[in-house]
């Protein structure tokens, strides 16, 4: 504990993710079933696909999709420097480490298990999960649903292993609602794409219990591109939960994921992520979702992590009365840009969309909001509402706020908010004197300004959530 | 600004980098040889620089190839011209509403008049290319300081281009409290209408300008293009009020650029009125440069049928303590376009600034659209900074309200209408605003024609 003198000289720093390294920064040795060159090109891709065994079609897409990865220029938006200083050269798009997915947690290879056991996976499936993916590298390691779940004719499977067990629901809805052309990261993942999940749920199904997939990148210079698809059919309900980490290295890594969300007439998908990759990973990550007739569809999206984040989770309202929620909620330290936002876009009429957007910049981090809500013609008696709050804890921080609102219908409600703020030092004050130190004010405060995020997430996480946001404040007490 | 124009496939459209353009410049150039030497540079710029990328919000909205043309300069034969004032302005001088009047018409030199008083208290309103030979220091200095050749490449082709001009300068301590009114009109419409004016107050002294552009949207009198490049110069605790009105005719593509530096403890005041015109774009922005700055922003823009605008306005806090406010309101009728795009940025070492920034739009039928892009850029954490937008039509239940009070609906909507616009009229100086006034509500009341 500092001393008093201390206390007054150097203002509490909320420190993010200080004890990273500790939790997540181990690494194992790399020991690969297979590892292909560094690079990318026709030859890397052909060999991805005739290790999966793939089916022609999809062989085919994927050469497609490299000469669209190409063909695409780099985004000549957000923060372009940084884009620019990927090498795409220098990355392996292809990592295997097993030969198999394994069903029991006892076949999982010892050194992958040791990494998982210490990232907490198979307890947190035994307490309260419906089921678990976990991703190392390139390939799902690890899978299991609960029995329960089977039986409900509930589908949730590593990608792959979909294309191959369920190849023709897979064939109807992959890349329909994120087209390789659609940009060139979305271009890259569908030509090197391997892992990720596949849910189905059935008509009329409430899969209960959440159902979670584990990230984990190992390797240096590794990129990760998994494909999620996930379908709920009508008026079934389903949760995903997805977490992600690497150790930290001094070169960069790449993650790239494609994901793809398609909640049928009255359905509801919800979908949490909880993203804390290490400083030097490059997160570039496509996810949108179609939201028919009645449906909800809510992403509750957190970024801790990376070096530069570029994700704007998108609802396409495409059936009358649907709904779209989405929270972002970002944290940007040292050497970060958080450039996170919400993309919504009413084809229909009777949509409804909440943003809310929150973000915290400290130690020279830079937050963004970018946001985009388009509401065509036809969307009569649609209700959009922003909400963006950033809050700088020091000087040197930086916060962005960047919506973009295009209405094509008089027969709407539009409303956007955003406020930039430090802590009220009237707030300290107050609590200070109710009799709370300086540290424990400014993490009580902290800790109501995320209060929105933490409270929609199953509890479990939100015990770790609210402990990450303490240790975040811890430095200011240390 | 702009400079990741690259790639832009409309580049070989240009038509004004040739040669002929910049005969005609030199031919009609009347001003020192620096001067001219100015607008060479700023006319290799213009050529060398491709047309801004549309990949920026700040084009997205925009085709940047509709503000080329390729009419040439026009203007013609340079006369002095006979220090006439269109009638409009002389009666408001004469009856005493303003302390000066300006005319730039048809790209020439300007005709003026200005109390006396003031002439012989040190206040100048004087044509630019005639300052540039009177007052080469000042202009050197001022000219261009603010909106360079390097600003973009149709700030560079006004730069080279600019045919006629004024510049306002108000001694240090001095203070006017009648407005200055300037009226650019065109009575052609073949041709280009390239201008500038420079307004700098000393420290302390305090002005209002009203600068107008046509003479209404039904004359259909306007040029084929306006570029109007506005740079406003504010010493220490000066006190500006500066009322853009548009009001072209229904053909005129303009383009507006205008920033304005502001000193310590100098208060701006902007009110911004767009309402004719074919395609309109305005770039409105203040620096505040020195502690204790204020600017206050007022933006109306109503559209019908298919005009398109474009506004985006900055408020840059460079320095500590300075205070920044923005409403921008935005009427759409028929097929109207409106795009607004506005930035607060705060810089890290600018502690203790305040920013606003509201936007608001009406869309009044449903072919109408807007956009709306309100922007923070914050690096540091001693500010408090917050901003809101809204889009949306005339609510039913106000509607149904004044219809229980014995208003017929289309009374009632016309009610509203007026009292979302009527915050932002009310800022217009007073001589003009009546007039102005009268012209919005009519641009309300007509019937859409889409």
């Amino acid at each position: 504990m500092e001393t008093n003198n201390q206390k007054t000289q150097t203002r509490p720093v909320v420190n993010v993710r200080e004890d990273y390294q500790a939790r997540y920064g181990f690494s194992d040795p790399d020991e690969y079933f297979h590892k292909a060159p560094k690079g990318i090109n026709h030859e890397v891709v052909a060999m991805i696909s005739k290790l999966k065994k793939e089916p022609e079609w999809m062989r085919k897409f994927r050469h497609e999709a490299l000469d669209a990865f190409f063909a695409k220029p780099m985004p000549q938006w957000g923060d372009t420097e940084l884009l620019n200083s990927i090498q795409f050269e220098n990355i392996h798009y292809f990592l295997k480490s097993t030969e198999g997915t394994e069903k029991s947690w006892d076949d999982v290879p010892d050194n992958i298990k040791k990494t998982f056991n210490r990232l907490g996976i198979p307890e947190a499936e035994q307490r309260f999960l419906g089921g678990v993916s976990a991703q190392y590298e390139s390939e799902v390691v690890y899978h299991s649903l609960r029995e329960d779940l089977t039986k409900q004719g509930i589908i949730f499977l590593d990608m792959d292993s979909a294309l191959r067990e369920q190849e023709e629901i897979v064939k109807k809805y992959f890349a329909t609602v994120i087209p390789p052309t659609d940009n060139k990261f979305a271009a890259l993942n569908s030509a090197v794409w391997s892992g990720g999940s596949f849910i189905y749920v059935p008509p009329d199904t409430d899969v209960k219990i959440p159902l979670q997939a584990y990230f984990r990148i190992n390797a240096k210079n590794m990129g990760q591109f998994e494909r999620t698809l996930i379908i709920a059919d009508k008026g079934s309900r389903v949760h995903y939960i997805e977490g992600c980490t690497a150790p930290t290295y001094s070169s960069d890594s790449l993650h790239s994921a494609v994901v793809e969300l398609v909640a049928m007439d009255g359905a509801y998908i919800r979908y949490t992520t909880i993203q804390n990759w290490s400083n030097n990973v490059f997160n570039l990550v496509t996810k949108r979702a179609m939201a028919h007739t009645d449906a909800t569809v809510e992403w509750v999206d957190a970024n801790l992590g990376s070096k530069l984040t570029m994700k704007f989770p998108c609802v396409y309202l495409v059936g009358e009365r649907a709904k779209a929620e989405i929270l972002s909620v970002a944290f940007a330290g040292d050497g970060q840009h958080q450039d996170a936002g919400a993309k919504v876009i009413h084809a229909a009429p009777n949509t409804t969309s909440r943003i809310t957007s929150k973000s915290i910049s400290k130690g020279g981090g830079r937050a963004s909001y970018r946001g985009m809500v388009k509401v065509y013609p036809s969307a009569t008696n649609c209700k959009v509402s922003v909400e963006c709050d950033a809050l700088l804890l020091d000087e040197n921080s930086r916060s962005d706020t960047y919506p973009t609102m295009e209405i094509s219908s008089d027969d709407v409600r539009v409303e956007h908010e955003a406020r930039v703020s430090k802590i009220a030092e009237e707030q300290i004050f107050y609590l200070q004197s109710r009799g709370l130190s300086e540290d424990e004010a400014r993490m009580l405060i902290v800790n109501g300004f995320f209060e929105p995020f933490v409270k929609q997430l199953p509890m479990e996480y939100a015990v770790e959530m609210n402990r990450l946001i303490e240790l975040e404040m811890e430095g200011s007490v240390g | 600004m702009n400079s990741a124009a690259a790639q832009t496939p409309q580049s070989g459209t240009v038509h004004f980098g040739t040669d002929p353009l910049w005969e005609q410049i030199k031919s009609s150039h009347s001003g020192p040889d620096w001067l001219l030497a100015m607008r060479q540079q700023a006319f290799e710029d213009f050529k060398a620089e491709e047309l801004p990328s549309r990949v920026s919000h700040l084009w997205r909205y925009t085709d940047p190839a509709l503000f080329l043309t390729s009419n040439g300069l026009g203007g013609g034969q340079r006369t002095k011209d006979e220090g006439l004032l269109p009638t409009i302005l002389q009666a408001e001088f004469s009856s005493g509403l303003l302390c000066a009047a300006a005319s730039l018409r048809d790209g020439r030199d300007m005709a003026a008049s200005i109390d006396p008083k003031l002439a012989s208290a040190g206040v100048r309103l004087i044509d630019l290319q005639e300052a540039a030979r009177t007052y080469p220091d000042l202009l050197r200095e001022h000219l261009g300081s603010l909106i360079g050749a390097d600003f973009g490449k149709f700030e560079a082709y006004n730069a080279a281009a600019w045919s006629s001009g004024i510049l306002i300068y108000v001694p240090r301590g001095v203070e006017i409290e009648k407005p200055i009114h300037i009226l650019s009109s065109a009575s052609g419409s073949k041709h280009p209408l390239v201008q500038r004016l420079l307004v700098i107050l000393e420290g302390s002294a305090s002005l209002s300008v009203i600068d107008e552009y046509g003479s209404g949207r039904s004359n259909g009198d306007g040029p084929s293009h306006s570029s109007a490049i506005v740079e406003m110069v504010l010493g220490a605790g000066a006190r500006l009020k500066y009322a853009p009105v548009q009001n072209w005719g229904n053909n005129t593509i303009s383009y507006l650029t205008q920033r304005a530096r502001l000193d310590a403890d100098a208060q701006m005041e902007t009110v911004m009125t767009t309402l004719g015109g074919q395609v309109g774009k305005v770039d409105c922005g203040a620096i505040l440069a020195g502690k204790g700055a204020e600017s206050n922003m007022f933006g109306l823009a109503i559209g019908g049928a298919r005009q398109q605008f474009d506004h985006h306005t900055v408020h840059d806090h460079r320095s500590g303590n300075t205070r920044s406010d923005l409403h921008f309101k935005v009427a759409l009728r028929g097929r109207a376009h409106s795009a607004y795009t506005g930035l607060i940025r705060i810089e890290d070492h600018a502690q203790f600034c305040e920013a606003y920034q509201e936007n608001r739009n009406l869309l009044l039928s449903s072919g109408a659209k807007a956009e709306s892009i309100p922007e923070l850029e914050i690096l540091n954490n001693e500010v408090r900074c917050t901003h809101g937008a809204t889009v949306g039509k005339v609510s039913p239940e106000e509607v149904f309200y004044l219809g229980a009070r014995g208003i017929d609906p289309a009374e009632a909507v016309r009610l509203i209408v007026t009292g979302f616009v009527e915050p932002i009229l009310k800022h217009i100086p007073d001589g003009v605003r009546e007039r102005i006034h009268g012209e919005v509500l009519a641009h309300l009341g007509e019937t859409p024609n889409d």
